[in-house]
Parts: C-alpha cells; structure tokens; sequence
C-alpha cells in the first residue's frame, strides 16, 4: 500500500517544493553499509558496534537492518524513516543546545540492544519489513529543514547508529547547507566510526542506562565499558555532549549508584557536562513495574549536585526548580523551563548576564 | 468409600479452582489460559488415573490424602513464585505462550492426585460393592460443595492461599476418618502434626504477605490480600504508594500526570462549572486530590472491591468530595440509570488484555453507559497506547477497534495522541474547538494542570501528530464486541516481541481463518470413519465421545468467558460454576448408568442442543444480577446431559464387549475435551464470533443427533 504523506502531514508539507513526493514504501535499501570486513572463507564481519556481529550469506546483524548479501554488507534502512516528526530541542533532552529551537526528528527500525524498558521498543524491536517507511533520501531531509527553518535534525527515538550511513550522509549534506545535526544515542558504538560520525554533528544525547555492568548485561542486552570510552571519546573530541539517566525503580535507582554515576561523569567528563535524570514508564517488557516516583528523581539530583555536578536536571517534573538551567558562580536563574517551553531566557549569548560567567553549551 | 468420593471431589475442585484463581492472578490478569489450564487438568488427571489404575498394590489412599493436601496450598505458593524465575525482573511481562506452559504444568501435581485416588477409590468401591459411577457421583456431590465453600471463602473471607490451606486441613483432617477402619495413633500423629504445620505457615507467619515480601524484595509491602476480582498487593517505596492488582500495576500514588491526564481533558468539552463525573475505576491514587482543586466537580467513583477501599484507608489519605459506590459497573448502570445522569464519564479500566476489560470496550456497554450520561455528557476512555512519534500497525490493530465501538455507540469522537492516547466520545458536538481555546479553557479553571497544559500541549496536538492517528483510526475496520472479542488477542500480539512465537501464532490464528476449517474437517474425517465403518452401530460411539467432549468444554468455556465479561466476578465464581458442572456431570453419568438405554443418548443430545440454542438466544439478555444463577442452570444442565452422553458413548462402542478396559474411549473423549478446551475460547471465540461458535456447536451436536437417529441401537 502506498498512501500518500501528504495526507498525514498537511500542515507540515505546506508549501514545500517536491516534499509531496514522500510516499510510504514497502522496499528496501540496497546501500552498501560502511566498517564490515569480509572474512576468509565467507560471510561478514561488522565493526560498526562492538557486538561484532558475524554475518552468513542472507542473514542480517542482530540490529535486523543489516544484511549480508554475497558478501557485501547491505544497509536496509537507508532512507527509509518509520518515525517521522518535528519535536522540540527541550524533548530529546538537549538543555544546552539552542534552547527553544525545533528538531526534525526521525528514526528507522531496529536497534543494537534490547533494553526491557525501551520507550521506543515499538520501533527499535522491529525489522524494517515490519514498520510503515517513508521514504525520504538525505537531500529531502535537507531540503524540508531548509524551507520550514528548522535548524536541527535530530537522529532519535530507536538507535541511530544502526542507520550509520543515513545518518552520516544527512549530517554531512545538512552541514554544507547550515543544518545541524544531533545524534541521540546509547552510545554502543566503535571507536573509529563514531570518530568519523563525531565530525559530521553538533551535540549528541547518550542514555548512560546504568553505572552497573551488570544492569547493561541483564536488562540491556549490551556493555557498559564500550558506552565509558566513547563518552570520553565524544568529550576529547569536543562535541557537545550531554546525558540522560533514564532512573527505573529498583533496577538502577540506589543511593550507591547515583554516588558512583556522579563521581565517573565528574573525573571523565567533567563537572559541566549536563544530566537528566528521567522519569521511567511502564513499557514494553516492563510494563508491570510502577512509574518513577519524584522523590527517587529528588535524590539523585541531591546526590550529584553534593557531588559537585552543576547542571543536573529532572525530566518530566514541570514546575521543579531542576528543568532550568542556574549560574554555578551567582545562582541567577539562565533558562527557566516548564515543560517544553522556554519561559525565560537570561543568557547573554552563552554567558550569565549578571556574573558574565560562561554557560558550556551552544546558545 | 462414598464418604472418600465425597472427599476427592472436595480436594479435586478446590484445587482445581484455587489453582485456576492463582493462575490468573499470577500470569497477570489474563484469562486467555482457562482453557490451557483446565486442557492441563484433563490430561494429568487422565494420566493419574490411569497410573493409579495399573498400580499392582492397592493404595493407601489416607496417605496419598495427606500428601496431597500438603501439596495444594505449596503448589499455590509455587504458581505465586514462578514469575521470579522466568524473568529478570519482578513485574517483566510473562509471554502468552509462556503463560499458557506454565498453566498446564501447575496442574500437574493436584491432577495426577485427583486422577489416583479416583482410581483408588474406585478400586476400593469394588471391594465394597459400589460402582464407579457411584463414586463418580459423590465425588460430584463433593465438587458441588467445594465450589460453594470456595466461593465463600475465597476472596471474601480467606485470600486463595487460606482457602488452599483450608480445603487441605478439612482433608487432613476427614481423610483420617472417612476410612472403613479406624485411624492409627501414628496416622493421628502425623495428620496433626502437618495440620498444625500448616495453620502455623500460613497464621503466625502470614504467608500471603511473607511471599509477597520475597517477590517484591524491593518495596515495603504493605498489604496483601484477595477480592472477589483479583489479588491485591499495595507496595510503597520513596514515598510513593503502588497498587498492584493480580501484580500488574494499576495506579500509583502521587501520580499528577495520571490523574491530569484522567479528569482535565474531558472538563474542556464541558462548558459548566459545576460538573457530575462518573470515574470507572480508583479515585484514591490522584482524581480525589485533584478534585479538591476544582470546587465545581462532584465526583462518584464506582469499584465493586470494597476490601481494596477498605485496604487503601490507612495508606493513601481519603478525601472527602469524592463518592465511593461499590459496585460492579454492569450492574450500577442497570440500577441507577434513571436516577443520575453525569457530565463526564471516565473509563479507567486498565488494558483490555482481559475479558473483564474487553466487555467494557463493546457497544453493548456503552449503551448501557450513555443511559447514565447526560446529552452532553463526555466519555473519556484512555488508553496506555503510545501514539506521540508514531502510530505502529500493533497500535492501530488495538486502537482502531476501540476508536469503532465508540464510534457506532456516539455521535462524536476526537483522539488526543501522546504516550497515553485518550479517546473522547459524546453525542453533542463538542470537540471542534481550536487549539488557543483549549488552552484558554484550561487556563480558566481553578486548577492549573502541570502536564495537560501549553507547556506539552503544544507538542502532543501538533496537527501532524493528531492528522497521523486519524488517519491510522480511519484505516481500521474492526471492532470489538461481546459477539467476538478481538482486543485480548490484539494485546497479546501487541505486547509480544516482534520475533517472539507468541506473534506468529496470533498472526497466523488471523490469517486466513484455517482454524475453524481444521477443527471442522477433523470432526467430519471422524464423522466419516465411524460412520463409514460396517460396525457403525458400534464406532459411532467413539464420535459421541468427541462429541461430548468438544461440545461440553465449549460450553463451559463460553459462560466462563460470557460470565468475565459481563459480571467481572468469574475470579471467585468460577468455583461454584465449576463445581456445579462437576455435579451436573456426575448426576447426569449416574442416572444414565441406571436408565442403560438407548433413550439417553438422543435425550442427552437433544439437551445439549436445546440449551446451546437457548443459550446462544437468551445470554445478552440477562441482567447482571442474575448472571450467575442464569450460569449456574445452564451449567448444571449442559453438564447432566453431557453426563448421560458419556455413558451412552460407552453402553454404544462397549456393547456386549468387556466392561474392564475403556481406555480408547477415554482417550477419545479426552481429545474432544482437549480442542474444546483449547480450541473454543482461546483460538474460535475471537476469529468467528460467539454466535458462529454456538451455531458451529450445535449443528455438531445436531448432526450427531441425526446421525445417532438414522443408526439406531447399538447392537
């Protein structure tokens, strides 16, 4: 079935030169993916995630979306977004990256791990056969964002670096004609693609799930200690970096391990770099466990900010003192948030406009 | 001997029935595996008896009592455990398919008990000159009692676990002097030693709560007990108070998301100040405390469990504005439709991955519902579908059909999307208001919303977003109804991994509706073959046992499902229902063993056709209150003639042959029951609708009834 978009996006595709052209499709890409090594005596390696999947003829990665066809390691996604939407900077979270801005955001289907929790596991569970695709070529992306002025493309929702080459090209055109981009991750990815990737982006958003190698082996299907050296990777390399700590009752919530999170971020990452503490929903395989209450988001903001984090934030309490950004040095209040509405904005370009002192960011 | 039947018929049904309860209770909720557990019964029971039977030594049947009432209140503890070592995590969504293994397997040990000491006693009959039939009838008569006892207890008095202990100390006790001869100091000994056992696990160390404390190790729990509707648990931890309901969370508290998302939306189509609201559901864990902040609100909350409002008291804080009606929906409807009319309804009700929930979701109750509604009264039904980024295929599969039934029952629907889709419906055009009036409404009450308010507004009615589900909801067909519940099965496909059997399974059950042909073409190839046979007078017997078989689980199956449904009690009435049928079976297998006629094969069948017909005409007419006495008649009478059924199967195909070996008629019967069992509910029910099963399952029992004419007498 081929249904028009247009249908679905009025408001969005107004006025937009070739845009009514996005059609939902049932083929697949055939674009050569990038970091695999053919092995001796056949099938593929893939390097692109530190699972290092072995792939035979006709099989595909554990992410589902890549293919080994005679050989040659085949991106199925390419182009083809099944999430599709214009959402606010503030809700992926990004706090310190043009705060108030829009971000095109979209994803494929598939994902390198399998958290029990995933919000997004409609998506990131499926193969793309099983998802309605549009099909959407980087240059449209670009083209879209530049006619509705939208500055940011954000790479979101399942996981973006299972659709490395889409990603890559989007970013890498969407530079050349002034849109940023940002890439929202678990950060389970190779040195040297991220490498390359990292010069292509703005900001990247990382779910850190845990501080606990065990929770990321249980609950997660993937490793921590590959997840630690790429933030410290993003963080040498000077993107923008920030994260999110997607808090699950009684999975990652102790006093213990909000301490450790906050005392590895502090000697590696450093004080500045900004963290969400979110609000865990019942979803997907734990839809039996209750939601977050707020007093377990308190104490982990009580515990970072004791351990000296100056810019830990609560996601989804509106109306908490910790969805706005403050001044370390004079406490002045710099963005006030509710929900996802900049309410008051003090900086002074990325300085506090009482003390001058410089807020790390890109304003 | 008959006191011993007696006995076993009490420890059969009450550990079948509590263990079904468990089942529920434990595997969350979903009665999709009632029919997976009572195919689990059948076989292990069959196999105990039939190991029971070939057993060289007669057994001790005093002691097989006491072992196995010892182990009825741990295999209850055990079904209670076995989420813990499935999953990773307490509270980790256990797979239908899962589900299903796990309900056949806890029946093994209290079926293969059951199945023993029949044969046991049976044995022990022979010596004493009664028949089986007459031990098949006082086990009847104590199956009979357990299911009222049960029904008392279970729920209302004592929670499952404490019914199981109960039932197992009656036994410990009785089996002692039930015997022909009189109990040994050391049997007195033993048998007291394990009754006081037993009452200290389950009094000084409160066994419901000790389990529940290991289980959710995490959590303070701070009570547990039974409804007549489910298992409660309430948990606490850093300050917040969860609901568990059989262990799936229903509500937390503080949850202001929840609560705002429940009471302001509907509010905004409702131009008065002051507003009556019906809240179908828990006001305790948000509404009540929202509701003192909106002065102009009256809010009647209706639950039928009044022990969970009664828990609740000392863990949550009451608020007085709001009025507790306890009270199951259906029948709060019927009553009070002529008194009160409200503004706004509020279905809160969970996921319809149950019957309970399903039968909410269907035209016949929203009828019902719009007598309590004002003109321009607003249902709002929410959902925990996620729609904000996406509208998936699984998504649109459950919401389509939801988005139908409200669409045929009122003249006016809208949709908000989000992570918690919410579906308003009312007769008065109310919904087309712009997006700066919906904030300017909101802005205007006397509470101001901290989640349903500009600040996320914006984002989740972006026009893109509510354009994208219409679409999706415009594109769906199907619709859920009392006829063919469609939603238990879409949510288990939609809960399921996207790799996972469970999905293919469901899929594959969809597609195509092979099933129904499959099921139809086995019973005509057996059809053919017994008729076919030059000794048909005779084979033809074998296809009244299936027939016997298919048509009496079915049956029993459809008023569990139809009960659920409606009532929502079938948690705690299941046990009466199930023990009327075992009496019904019984009386029916003994006065047909006494008639020995031919007449009691074309009288059975004509019963069985005349109470399917009857049923499939009079089941949507009958008043909640009554339901489960209409149940119980059609239970009761279904069961007699599939009774006398079974016994004019064997007088056919065992004519004038030895009565001792009737092992393939048994096992005949045994498939039948088993595609019943499995077949009726679970796999037809949701593919061809509730009135093509009766019609199927009374043109199989008519065409048995011909067939059973035109061959005539056996012999």
């Amino acid at each position: 079935m081929a249904a028009s978009h247009t249908e679905l996006l009025p408001e969005f595709m107004c006025g937009v030169e070739n845009a009514c052209a996005f059609d939902f499709t049932k083929q697949l890409s055939t674009v050569e993916a990038r970091y695999y090594r053919k092995l001796e005596g056949g099938g593929i390696e893939c390097e692109l995630c530190p699972r290092h999947c072995r792939v035979t003829d006709l099989e595909r990665g554990y992410c589902g979306v890549r293919e080994n066809r005679g050989d040659t390691y085949i991106t199925l996604v390419y182009g083809l977004p099944c999430a599709f939407n214009i959402d606010p900077i503030e809700k992926k979270p990004l706090y310190h990256f043009y705060p108030g801005t829009a971000a095109l955001s979209l994803a494929t289907a598939g994902c390198n791990v399998n958290c029990k929790f995933c919000q997004n596991w409609e998506i990131s569970q499926s193969r793309p056969e099983q998802t309605d695709n549009l099909d959407i070529p980087p240059a449209s992306l670009v083209d879209v964002c530049k006619s509705r002025r939208i500055p940011t493309i954000a790479y979101t929702y399942s996981e973006p670096i299972i659709y490395y080459e889409y990603m890559y090209d989007t970013a890498e055109l969407g530079q050349k004609n002034g849109i940023k981009s940002v890439m929202i991750t678990g950060g389970y990815i190779e040195e040297k693609p991220l490498a390359d990737l990292i010069r292509q982006l703005d900001a990247i958003k990382v779910d850190l799930k845990s501080i606990r190698e065990d929770y990321y082996r249980d609950i997660v299907g993937g490793e921590l200690k590959p997840v630690l050296d790429r933030l410290i990777q993003m963080k040498t390399a000077g993107i923008w970096l920030e994260l999110v700590y997607l808090v699950v009752p009684t999975l990652n919530d102790t006093d213990a391990e909000f301490r450790d999170l906050a005392r590895w971020i502090k000697k590696y990452l450093g004080v500045d770099t900004p963290i969400h503490f979110s609000r865990f929903h019942p979803q997907y395989l734990l839809r039996h466990l209750p939601a977050t209450p707020q007093r377990t988001l308190e104490r982990a903001l009580g515990i970072c900010k004791a351990e000296g984090l100056q810019f830990v934030y609560l996601g989804n309490v509106p109306g908490h003192h910790a969805e706005s950004t403050y001044c370390p040095k004079c406490g002045q209040i710099l963005i006030q948030r509710r929900g996802y509405r900049i309410v008051q904005n003090n900086l002074n370009g990325n300085r506090c406009n009482e003390c001058n002192r410089e807020i790390p960011g890109r304003f | 001997m008959r006191r011993r039947a007696f006995l076993l018929g009490v420890y059969a049904t009450g550990g079948q029935v509590l263990l079904l309860r468990e089942l529920i209770s434990s595997l969350h909720g979903g009665e999709l595996i009632i029919g997976t557990s009572l195919f689990g019964w059948l076989i292990w029971v069959a196999i105990g008896a039939t190991l029971g039977g070939r057993s060289k030594r007669p057994t001790v049947t005093t002691a097989l009592f006491l072992a196995a009432s010892i182990l009825l209140p741990v295999m209850i503890a055990v079904t209670r455990l076995v989420p813990l070592l499935l999953t990773d995590v307490v509270g980790e969504l256990i797979p239908l398919s899962t589900a299903a293994l796990i309900s056949v397997i806890a029946m093994f040990p209290i079926g293969m008990f059951s199945g023993w000491l029949f044969s046991s006693i049976a044995r022990e009959g022979s010596v004493t000159g009664d028949s089986i039939v007459t031990v098949y009838l006082w086990e009847g008569i104590g199956a009979f009692a357990a299911g009222a006892v049960a029904v008392v207890l279970a729920g209302n008095i004592l929670s499952t676990l404490e019914t199981a202990v109960a039932i197992a100390l009656l036994v410990i006790v009785l089996a002692l002097f039930t015997n022909e001869r009189r109990p040994s100091s050391r049997q007195k000994f033993v048998h007291g030693i394990v009754a006081v056992g037993l009452l200290v696990v389950v009094i000084v160390f409160n066994a419901d709560l000790a389990i529940d404390r290991f289980k959710y190790d995490s959590y303070s729990v701070e009570t547990s007990f039974d409804t007549p509707y489910s298992h409660q648990t309430i948990l606490t931890r850093d300050s917040s108070v969860i609901l568990l309901t059989d262990n799936v969370v229903e509500a937390t508290s503080p949850d202001v998301q929840a609560a705002e998302n429940l009471l302001i939306p509907p509010l905004i189509y409702i131009p008065e100040d002051e507003c009556e609201v019906l809240l179908i559901g828990r006001a305790e864990f948000g509404i009540a405390q929202l509701a003192d902040s909106l002065p102009g609100l009256h809010i009647t909350a209706i639950d039928p469990r009044a022990k969970l409002s009664a828990g609740l008291v000392d863990i949550v804080p009451s608020h007085g504005r709001v009025f507790k009606v306890e009270s199951d929906v259906a029948r709060f409807a019927t009553r009070m439709s002529e008194l009160t009319k409200y503004d706004v309804v509020i279905l809160d009700v969970g996921e319809p991955g149950t019957y309970r929930v399903s039968g909410i979701i269907t035209s016949e109750f929203m009828a019902a519902l719009k007598l309590l509604m004002k003109t321009n009264g607003v249902l709002l039904l929410p959902t925990r579908y996620d729609t904000d980024r996406y509208v998936t295929t699984e998504t649109k599969q459950l919401l389509g059909p939801i988005f139908n039934v409200l669409r045929s029952s009122f003249d006016h629907v809208t949709i908000w999307p989000g992570a918690s889709t919410l579906l308003l419906a009312s007769d008065n055009d109310c919904f087309d208001i712009e997006y700066d009036s919906i904030i300017a409404c909101i802005d205007s009450l006397p509470y101001q919303p901290r989640y349903v308010s500009d600040s996320y507004l914006f984002d989740r009615l972006d026009p893109l977003k509510i354009d994208r589900l219409w679409a999706a909801l415009n594109d769906a067909n199907l619709s859920n109804s009392l006829d063919r519940p469609i939603l238990p099965h879409y949510q288990a496909y939609y809960r399921a991994s996207p790799e996972s059997f469970d999905r293919r399974f469901i899929a594959l059950m969809f597609s195509g509706r092979t099933v129904p042909y499959v099921i139809g073409g086995i019973l005509a190839i057996m059809l053919a073959a017994t008729v076919w046979s030059g000794m048909r007078r005779r084979t033809f017997g074998l296809f009244v046992y299936v027939v016997a078989g298919i048509v009496s689980l079915s049956l029993e199956l459809i008023a569990f499902y139809v009960h659920q449904s409606v009532a929502g009690s079938l948690y705690s009435e299941v046990a009466i229902l199930i023990g009327v049928f075992m009496l019904g079976l019984s009386i029916g297998t003994y006065f047909a063993h006494k008639a020995g006629d031919f007449g009691v094969e074309i009288g059975s069948l004509v019963t069985l056709l005349v109470a399917g017909l009857w049923y499939s005409h009079t089941f949507r007419n009958i008043q909640p209150d009554v339901l489960l006495i209409y149940h119980i008649g059609f239970l009761f009478v279904t069961a007699l003639a599939t009774g006398g059924l079974f016994v004019a199967a064997t007088n056919r195909y065992y004519y004038g042959r030895s009565l001792r070996n009737r092992g393939l008629g048994y096992a005949v019967e045994l498939i039948g029951s088993a595609i019943g069992a499995l077949a009726a509910t679970t796999i037809l029910l949701p593919i061809i609708g509730l009135s093509a099963l009766l019609i199927s399952l009374s043109v199989v029992t008519g065409v048995t009834l011909v067939c059973s004419i035109v061959i005539g007498r056996p012999g």
